[in-house]
């Protein structure tokens, strides 16, 4: 050992032992390690999200969306076979392929059921991440998702199915505009922020984004809690049947999910919709409020078994697809989604992370890897187009990969045959609530699980005859 | 009658066409497949790279496959109608 570090081993050790002295004798309010029940306590992130509201007075809009896990995905397991049913051949192949609104005049088929959800040029997303993202669905033979925001020509032309959404913003809401998409999508909500208004000020709006949005210099991009022109069920009807007879295309509603989810999704089918998104409360966004993230809305993991319990009591499965996203990051919470009911998923977050994949080298370790993608980075010009549509490319290739193994294991030959019979819930409210079977108990003992414990069968337990 | 006839027979090519394209796609998403086996046998960066691809393009034609079985279905049904 040289001497340099023999000495720089004394000067630690001497700091360390001085710093736990200090922390074993100080009076504990006058401690430093204080610090760490009240981390504890108050949790780092809402430390420094006090920190930032009170630095600036105004809410801080937080990317991504909420850092917590409403959906307890973890509590449901795929059940693989081996006797009583066999699993599939490995030289069989999986079906992955999804029809989205079967019954509109031109409906939107994708080769895969995960889509890239909803994140606009401008609003959130640069240029070049919209590019990238289109380049990466149109190899993988899926839709991308316009976002809130004006038509980009250069997502249109990187994009072979492109999902549009007619927004609160009326930037996308002419028929020039939407008459070039393979999907309308009509924007009422996302579950990052409810239905509530939002606004980009003029100063982080460059020439591209007025040019795209249709806005004036200086002018801000406003998105409305309303559409402009809806403010009945009557106007929302009227305009869904108006947009699928002008476009023959699949025509849904997006929501943020809800406890009212039934009711919101009643008016859809009224008014003849050909798809219903369901955002849930992980919904991810370029910035929320996180007010809006963490306390408004629905899990996704309820919303889409509610949302697919509800089109199944109203006949409505099969006619009207059931898109679902929020917070889906692994292809286990993916498959589990359309185990649920959901005909397809839409994925954000993941979808930008594997974009950006081994590229955060360039942004860290002094900025955030979200430089390299949102809109008002500082790092969008190093965004490596065609490394990023790669990177997502083999990212969804690696997560239908995996679900088709789940598929093999359960002895189904499509993604589409998997469902609730496949699942079993290890929390017996969750088991309730999604009507999966408890793991705890065979499946006839379901009932008298949740009715009485005397009677089940389980070793160590005396079997009584049921009295009538 | 003459014009009901030559609908009738060119439902009945486009089934027949459409059969053989399902019966193509089938068959080369399984070439796609069995190309994604051989090649990632070799833990090999770029040929795992390319059998990536073959993989997705697999994928692709199966769904080609489903829209054909679709279609050919709705034919069939066109033509039963027609028939009653």
């Amino acid at each position: 050992m040289g001497l340099l570090a023999k000495l720089l081993r004394g000067v630690v050790n001497e700091v360390a032992d001085d710093t736990v002295r200090t922390m074993l004798r100080d009076q504990y309010v006058e401690n430093l390690f204080e610090l760490v029940p009240v981390m504890k306590k108050v949790s780092p992130i809402n430390l420094a999200e006090i920190g930032m509201r009170a630095a600036k007075g105004t809410p801080v809009p937080r990317p991504l969306g909420s850092h917590l896990h409403f959906s307890p995905w973890e509590k449901l397991l795929f059940s693989p076979v081996h006797l009583f049913r066999f699993p599939t051949p490995e030289n069989v192949g999986i079906n992955t392929s999804v029809k989205i609104g079967p019954r509109a005049k031109k409906p939107l088929s994708i080769s895969i059921p995960v889509m890239i959800a909803a994140m606009s040029f401008g609003g959130a997303l640069s240029k070049h991440a919209k590019i990238a993202l289109a380049r990466a669905a149109t190899m993988a033979g899926t839709a991308t998702n316009t976002g809130e925001a004006g038509l980009l020509e250069e997502e249109r032309q990187a994009a072979q199915l492109l999902i549009g959404q007619y927004n609160r913003g009326g930037w996308l809401n002419s028929r020039e505009k939407y008459s070039r998409l393979d999907a309308i999508e009509i924007q009422l909500g996302q579950g990052a922020q409810g239905s509530s208004p939002q606004r980009t000020a003029a100063k982080n709006i460059g020439e591209e984004y007025r040019e795209v949005f249709g806005l004036e210099e200086g002018q801000d991009a406003l998105i409305h809690s309303r559409l402009n022109g809806v403010n009945t069920k009557e106007d929302f009807i009227e305009l869904v049947r108006g947009l699928k007879e002008e476009t023959g295309v699949p025509v849904g509603l997006k929501i943020a999910a809800t406890h009212h989810l039934e009711k919101e999704l009643q008016i859809a089918l009224d008014a003849g919709c050909d798809f219903v998104t369901v955002d849930g409360a992980e919904g991810g966004t370029h910035g929320g409020e996180p007010i809006l993230e963490d306390d408004v809305g629905l899990p996704t993991i309820y919303a889409v078994s509610r949302a697919a319990q509800f089109l199944a009591g109203k006949g409505a499965s099969g006619d009207v697809s059931l898109l679902a996203t929020g917070g889906l990051v692994t292809p286990g919470q993916m498959l589990k989604a359309m185990a649920l009911g959901a005909d397809a998923v839409y994925i954000g977050t993941a979808a930008v992370m594997a974009m950006v994949g081994d590229q955060v080298t360039r942004a860290l370790p002094f900025e955030p890897p979200t430089d390299l993608v949102v809109y008002t980075g500082k790092m969008t010009d190093q965004l490596d187009v065609d490394k990023s549509a790669q990177n997502l490319f083999y990212f969804l290739n690696a997560c239908i990969r995996e679900m088709e193994l789940v598929a093999a294991t359960l002895g189904k030959v499509s993604l589409a045959d998997i469902s609730k019979e496949d699942l079993v819930a290890l929390d017996p409210f969750l088991a309730r609530a999604l009507k999966i079977d408890l793991g705890f108990v065979p499946p006839e003992s379901q009932d008298i699980f949740y009715g009485d414990f005397e009677k089940l069968n389980l070793p160590g337990t005396q079997v009584r005859e049921a009295t009538h | 009658m003459e014009h009901l006839s030559n609908i009738s027979d060119t439902l009945a090519a486009f089934h027949s066409d459409l059969n053989r394209i399902q019966t193509v796609a089938g068959t080369l998403a399984q070439v796609e497949r069995q190309h994604y086996n051989d090649l990632t046998k070799y833990d090999d960066e770029r040929l795992t790279r390319i059998a990536v691809t073959q993989q997705s393009s697999s994928r692709q034609l199966g769904e080609i496959k489903q829209l054909c079985i679709a279609m050919a279905q709705k034919i069939e049904e066109i033509q039963s109608m027609a028939k009653k």
